[in-house]
């Protein structure tokens, strides 16, 4: 069988943990999973507090009514978010970043991640270790220099200038590739050569084999790293707050939030109904991508 | 940084993989470097150009400014400062806390600098030790194959999905006075009001936040094992735990390294949670919140501390890639065979 439909075959397969032996005692097993239960709703209950406080009335939170429960839920909290201004305006921006930010990051890291494992040559290690700047400054500092940076940009290219979509695409790419190029090298190392001549002999160019065989293989480092730079970009309030200073057309979501936090005088129920709001397309995000989550790998390097 | 030194066979490296047809060694392998470091670099330039520009100009930048004076009003003598070049006194500020002349006075920023450093690592230290042991565990648990997995695997990374300011806002929320977690602990502790309390409501609500990031990473690590191994061992008589230690962690390395490397990174620019949970009072002030704090009384003290906490963080990441993590960079490639 050619190396090509081997892996496709492959990529199906889940790698999963066998789970203990049942001889082993059922009563450990069941242990395991009451300890787990009771993490899940250590971890889920903020989460509950969260849609709880979103649903129940204003009022009542006022007041700091902490019932585990509502009796009236009332979506006026949602209504109140969603009747922000030009919310659909600010959600589709959101979108669009965070959409354009995944793709340009994940494809300039893999072809960073392939140069960096598949080739030898002087510097590797240091460049590797220049990538990671990114990781070490405190953001905070960075976000003057940048906005003189986008000001000057913005007069010979106007798509990255200030209040441009283009300026939060260009930084928010700087700062997910470093993450997504460490990432992803693991996984183009852990693509054995032996595949890639296999896929020579069958007669595969380059492109079809970076295509059919090498992207496959790495496809969960490529879902880590692409959830990675859509969360970070999603959720970004520094750099929107910093560049789209003047053009409420090209705000994002989370400064439609921001609208709710007052010095004194928090709208809680508010901020949880937009948080909630903000929350759902990164799942939907998440699941569309996470069955990509399971490699082919396992299967294809045993031939 | 470590040196690369050409190996003559070519078949032990991992590193090394000829593209061309020179790859049975036809080239010479002084030419085949120069190649291959052509096309490295061409596949990289987009990636370094981009960085260059959107990192390393402002980190350079603020690295200059950081030996600048700052112009405004002294606050010692009450007269007007000009800018200009101001040696290494940025960095005596804080490092040997000097004000002007003297000793900075207790309270004011610089005096906090290396309180600040402290609870920056402490911090680092407690969550990612927690995260690293909660998301393997996670990640354990969210490999095996049952139904609804996939429920499982998006409902865990909710935490990490929400706003960093939303989560402090929320734990800021539910640690109140008359929050719901004194409600249900049926205590009156003040979480926000005095310094261990303080302290561990922004480790709980770190580690409630990043434990699904580490989780993910090491998830995707685990899928790189494949199942022949376990079943391999399973034959050969290995127990639960001795399948753990000798095949899933080793194997699973590669990835867990980064992923500590950079949760270490993040954790050591912390900044969001501790500034809204507690506004950095009781000693919860962290480095980045004295940077923020600076910022606004001047920005070129402010680079200096800056550039001081950039120098730390990649002390710790030179020390990590050179100890733990270059192994992870060379046998990067687990042969399965």
């Amino acid at each position: 069988m050619s190396i090509l439909s081997a892996v496709r075959r492959d990529s199906r397969r889940e790698t999963t943990i066998p789970a203990p032996a049942a001889g082993k005692g059922t009563r450990k097993r069941w242990g395991a999973d009451a300890v787990g239960i009771l993490l899940a709703v250590v971890v889920a209950f903020p989460l509950f507090w969260m849609v709880l406080s979103a649903l129940k009335p204003k009022t009542a939170l006022d007041a700091g009514d902490s019932l585990p429960f509502t009796l009236q839920p009332s979506f006026d909290s949602f209504v109140r978010v969603l009747a922000v201004n030009g919310f659909a305006r600010y959600f589709m921006n959101s979108v669009v970043v965070a959409l354009a930010v995944v793709l340009v990051s994940t494809l300039l890291a893999f072809l960073a991640s392939v140069a960096l494992t598949r080739y030898r040559f002087k510097m590797r290690t240091t460049l590797l270790v220049t990538v990671l700047v990114a990781q070490m400054v405190p953001v905070e500092a960075l976000t003057i220099p940048l906005f003189f940076l986008m000001r000057q940009a913005g007069q010979s290219i106007p798509l990255v200038g200030l209040n441009q979509l283009g300026s939060l695409v260009v930084v928010h790419v700087g700062f997910a590739i470093p993450f997504a190029v460490w990432m992803l090298r693991g996984f183009v190392a852990a693509v054995p050569v032996e595949i890639e001549e296999a896929a020579r002999l069958d007669g595969a160019s380059s492109f079809r084999f970076v295509r059919s065989v090498l992207f496959p293989l790495v496809a969960p480092g490529v879902v880590a790293c692409s959830v990675f730079s859509f969360i970070s970009t999603w959720n970004d309030f520094l750099f929107a707050k910093t560049f789209i200073i003047s053009a409420q057309e090209n705000q994002t979501l989370p400064l439609a939030i921001l609208t709710f936090f007052k010095p004194d005088e928090n709208d809680w129920g508010a901020i949880m109904a937009g948080s909630v709001i903000m929350t759902i397309p990164v799942l939907v995000f998440f699941i569309a991508v996470q069955r990509k989550l399971v490699s082919g790998l396992a299967g294809a390097v045993k031939g | 940084m470590s040196t690369e030194v050409p190996s003559k066979t070519g078949e032990t490296d991992t590193g090394r993989r000829g593209r061309g047809p020179g790859m049975a060694g036809a080239e010479s392998a002084d030419r085949r470097q120069t190649t291959q470091g052509r096309w490295a670099y061409t596949l990289l330039a987009p990636t370094l150009i981009l960085l260059a520009v959107v990192i390393i100009y402002p980190v350079i930048n603020a690295i200059i400014l950081s030996f600048q004076k700052d112009a405004g009003l002294d606050k010692a003598t009450g007269f007007f400062v000009q800018g200009g070049f101001a040696g290494v006194d940025n960095y005596t500020h804080w490092i040997l806390q000097q004000c002007g002349s003297e000793k900075c006075p207790p309270g004011t920023l610089g005096a906090q600098f290396w309180g600040a450093m402290g609870t920056t690592f402490l911090f680092a230290a407690i969550t990612v030790i927690l995260e690293t042991v909660l998301g393997f565990w996670m990640a354990i648990v969210m490999a095996r194959a049952f139904k609804g997995r996939s429920l499982l695997r998006a409902s865990v990374l909710v935490p990490w999905a929400i706003p960093t300011a939303v989560t402090a806002k929320l734990f800021f929320f539910m640690f109140a006075f008359d929050g719901i977690i004194n409600t249900v602990f049926h205590s009156s502790i003040l979480w926000t009001g005095s310094e261990w309390p303080a302290r561990w409501a922004i480790i709980i609500s770190d580690v409630w936040k990043t434990t699904p990031f580490m989780a993910l990473l090491i998830l995707a690590g685990l899928q790189l094992i494949p199942d022949e191994v376990y079943e391999a061992a399973k034959v050969d008589g290995a127990g639960t735990w001795q399948r753990f230690t000798q095949i899933t962690l080793p194997l699973v390395k590669p990835a867990l390294m980064v992923a500590i490397l950079f949760r270490t990174l993040d954790a050591l620019r912390m900044y969001d949670l501790p500034a809204i949970l507690t506004g950095g009072a009781n000693n919860t002030t962290t480095l980045s919140i004295l940077v923020v704090q600076q910022i606004r009384q001047g920005f070129n003290v402010a680079s200096a501390l800056s550039t001081i906490t950039f120098v730390t963080i990649f002390l710790v990441a030179f020390i990590f890639v050179r100890f733990l993590g270059a192994n992870a960079v060379e046998s990067a490639n687990p042969r399965k065979k």
